[in-house]
């Protein structure tokens, strides 16, 4: 009887506290749609407010912000802004940063920092929907679609026109990418990061080769792939003499596919057009290509097979990681004869080689990049109280002085000087520590070509040594910005699409070019190859991208 | 007393156990032992494979770095803060509810044993947890790692057990008849007898507090209050080259000095663990054997 009595009472509690969890669920989100509608009503009952009082006191501030001038507000106010993870190698927090600092002592906002250290609590906080009030870089474009389709973003049309004039200049002068960062509805929720700067984005990686050691053999810098496997060769051959240690590797790459320091330049030595920061290329004609999967790859293919059966490359560079690429190819005396990097660290040791005649006839090309504009790299979110203030912010790190600084380091710390004919000199960082005076690449920086054009670099910093190779070495081959595929934004069921299909298309990719590598057997597996992609639906999804293409194109 | 003499296949049998039980062994203690090595050895050496058994190319730059690295001891600070006042708090709440529920006369016995029991089996999932956090206004707060999670289900069976079956009826008999109340009880008697599983418990919770990463990574968002794990969580995950981080000015000589530190960290970082276990494994047995055999 008693224990009939408890089941009873366990069944009731239980059911119960299920009833209580459903009900807490659905009357939850009930409430936050709620709301969201209301901090809606409420921000912009506080804006229409706010452009009372300024017009009552005759003013020009709205919502605390001022509209010209430093500071940028009529009081102290504190944002708390969202940012990406402190990197082991961008050293100082970011509350530290002189940059910061600055930033805050010149516009008068207080930023409160909250780090997100990656996908899961990023993912959490777009799910909770427990935002900071503005975030660099943080959340993907579909997660941004979508809280915005929520509500909880603020369009910034309307604010980029009344408080950002930088902001507002370089749409109106570069379309491409107003259009980029455009949503379907016509409204920006997210400003992107520029940097249009020659020596980042026309290149991806430098070929380097080991000139003390061509030397050292008596070899010229190889131009063509047969010279250069004959140099490679000539490395091995003569491991243990002079300077070239027992343990020789004369090539060394991250994987094949890798997008830093893998092998994808060699294909382009074959004219097979590949991209940095993507998977497709656009043709000259505007049909989007997936390379990999061309005949013109056998031949490159094979050529690479051919540097693995002879060991000019080890095998362990199939499963290499990021850490292994950086201590074989930085270590001292080199080991590595050739390699590829976006830094030339010792340019005493390694010279930058063009991309290499194959004799087939085709264009030698190198990979550029795709980033001198990345997206989503400044949200205002609905929380925010002060999103002019916010904007303003925007605007002062959009500025070319704030800009350069954040990338290359502060005046005031010695990385950069700003001369009297307003150029820059990029002084480059020799105690390697310009990652703890400003946060690099984690803010929506405003870096136009106009800007750019008046960078100069020590040319003993690596920036420097990399902005000569781009300009002298590489300037005729790499791939011009219109055969690039951009992040163009899609649909949230083009998205999901492309990403399961892009998933099974690289993993095949991937899994067969690593075996040909092991065992050869690439003119015999090649049909097989492409077949076997065309059924993970490589076609579905170059169509996916091209219609997008031609949309984004039509627009 | 003379040994017992073996048979021929008793001895085969011991051989091949031994000898499976000695490679169990070197496959427990290899990775222990390349972790010592590593960290003292040239990274460039340990990354290309050529340090296996033996440290190569001495050195101590890495604990160097790490000496430098200020991230590393406010990590290591707030750990040591987060194990002590954390384990105290579950002990406080683990033990006296887990005599209660021992106590046989208490109303509602089954009916709390089962509530905790459900614990076990529903969670909240990781959205509604952190909407309660958020709530409870604790996001970003020193108490969001002590808090949470102050009794485990499993820990207070165990200890219930415990009590249940090893502390006689008969001594709380005697104490209430000597005048003892159940404040007495439990303090006087109960306790002095229970060093074993508390032992146990503080060991379980603390080795829980230390190595936790995750409740940080959701719920911190100050980088001075990270605990040593998501520290060192971050350096292992993060000295990678990225697209981002090559981009940078951030020179690559920087990234190969940060490749030694990461042994030197899990070194640094499991030292007060593997110190501790030794001192309370004589309980260990003891305690977590409770309950494992009905007699």
């Amino acid at each position: 009887m008693k224990k009939n009595y408890l089941k009873k009472a366990l069944s009731v509690f239980i059911a119960s506290a299920v009833a209580v969890s459903l009900c807490g669920c659905s009357s939850g989100k009930g409430s936050e749609q709620t709301t969201a509608a209301q901090t809606e009503e409420k921000t912009t009952a506080a804006v229409s407010q706010a452009g009372t009082d300024a017009q009552e006191t005759g003013q020009d501030v709205v919502n605390h912000a001022v509209r010209e001038g430093f500071p940028i507000t009529d009081e102290e106010i504190t944002l708390v802004v969202g940012v990406p993870a402190v990197n082991a190698a961008y050293e100082a927090k970011w509350e530290d940063y002189t940059w910061i600092k600055e930033l805050e002592q010149t516009t008068g906002v207080k930023l409160e920092f909250r780090v997100y250290n990656g996908g899961e609590d990023v993912s959490l906080m777009f799910a909770s929907r427990d935002y900071p009030d503005i975030s660099f870089k943080v959340g993907s474009t579909k997660q941004i679609q979508d809280a915005a389709l929520g509500g909880d973003i603020y369009p910034l049309n309307d604010l980029i026109d009344e408080w950002s004039p930088n902001w507002k200049k370089l749409f109106s002068e570069n379309d491409m990418a107003r259009r980029l960062v455009t949503f379907d509805d016509g409204n920006i929720y997210s400003l992107p990061q520029i940097r249009d700067e020659p020596s980042n984005s026309d290149l991806r990686d430098q070929w380097l080769i080991n000139k003390v050691w061509l030397d050292e053999l008596g070899l010229d810098v190889p131009t063509t792939t047969e010279e250069y496997y004959n140099a490679l060769k000539a490395f091995k051959d003569n491991a243990g003499r002079g300077s070239i240690p027992e343990n020789v590797i004369p090539l060394y790459i991250v994987r094949i596919f890798q997008n830093v320091g893998g092998a994808m330049d060699i294909f382009g030595s074959f004219g097979v057009r590949t991209c940095a920061n993507g998977t497709v290329t656009v043709s000259d004609d505007g049909k989007i290509e997936y390379n990999y999967a061309s005949d013109d790859m056998v031949e490159p293919l094979l050529y690479l097979r051919r540097l693995f059966e002879e060991g000019l490359i080890p095998y362990d560079c199939l499963t290499a990681s990021g850490e292994n690429y950086t201590t074989m190819t930085l270590s001292e005396p080199a080991v590595v004869g050739s390699y590829f990097a976006y830094h030339n660290a010792h340019p005493d040791v390694y010279t930058a080689i063009p991309p290499l005649d194959s004799g087939n006839g085709k264009k030698p090309m190198i990979r550029s990049q795709t980033n001198w504009i990345v997206q989503n790299c400044f949200t205002i979110y609905s929380n925010c109280k002060y999103p002019e203030v916010a904007m303003r912010l925007a605007d002062t790190i959009a500025d070319p002085d704030w800009s350069v600084q954040s990338l290359y380091g502060t005046f005031s710390d010695g990385y950069t000087v700003k001369n009297d004919d307003g150029t820059y000199l990029i002084i480059g960082a020799e105690d390697e520590k310009v990652g703890q005076s400003a946060p690099v690449v984690r803010v929506p920086q405003l870096l136009s070509r106009e800007t750019a054009d008046k960078l100069i670099y020590d040319e003993n910093s690596n920036q420097g040594v990399r902005a000569a190779a781009v300009k002298n070495v590489y300037k005729d081959y790499s791939i011009p910005k219109k055969n690039l595929y951009l992040d163009i934004q899609l649909t949230t069921e083009q998205t999901d699409r492309v990403s399961e299909l892009l998933k099974d298309l690289n993993d095949c990719r991937n899994t067969t070019v690593d075996n040909w590598m092991l065992n050869g057997g690439i003119e015999e597996g090649w049909d097989d190859y492409v077949s076997q992609m065309k059924n993970l639906g490589l076609e579905e999804y170059l169509s996916i991208l091209q219609e997008a293409y031609d949309d984004f194109n039509s627009k | 007393m003379k040994r017992r003499k073996r048979s021929a296949s008793d001895r085969v049998f011991m051989i091949v156990n031994h000898m499976i039980a000695f490679f169990f062994l070197i496959g427990c203690l290899y990775p222990l032992w390349f972790v010592v090595i590593a960290s003292v050895s040239d990274p460039s050496l340990v990354t290309s494979g050529q340090v296996f058994l033996w440290p190569k190319k001495i050195n101590l730059i890495g604990y160097q770095t790490m000496l430098e690295q200020k991230e590393i001891w406010i990590g290591y600070k707030n750990t040591i803060l987060y194990t002590a006042v954390g384990t105290a708090y579950n002990l406080c709440l683990t033990i006296p509810a887990a005599y209660a529920l021992s106590v046989r006369t208490l109303p509602f016995r089954r009916f709390f044993n089962m509530f905790f029991l459900v614990t076990m089996f529903i969670g909240g999932g990781m959205i509604p947890t952190y909407l309660l956090i958020k709530n409870l206004r604790l996001i970003n707060t020193f108490w969001v790692m002590v808090i949470p999670g102050g009794v485990g289900a499993w820990n207070l069976i165990l200890c219930r057990n415990f009590f249940t079956e090893n502390i006689p009826l008969e001594l709380k008999d005697a104490t209430r008849i000597d005048g003892g109340s159940e404040f007495a009880i439990f303090f006087r008697v109960v306790l002095p007898l229970s060093k074993a599983i508390l032992a146990v418990m503080l060991l379980f919770f603390a080795v829980g507090h230390w190595n936790s990463f995750r409740s940080a990574l959701l719920y911190i968002r100050d980088t001075d209050r990270y605990p040593l794990p998501l520290v060192l969580r971050n350096l292992l995950m993060k000295s990678t080259v990225t697209d981002d981080l090559s981009s940078s000015g951030i020179s690559m000589n920087r990234l190969l000095g940060m490749q030694g530190l990461k042994y030197c960290v899990i070194i640094v970082a499991s030292l007060p663990v593997l110190v501790l276990y030794p001192f309370i494994q004589k309980y260990f047995v003891k305690g977590v054997m409770v309950g494992s055999v009905k007699g």
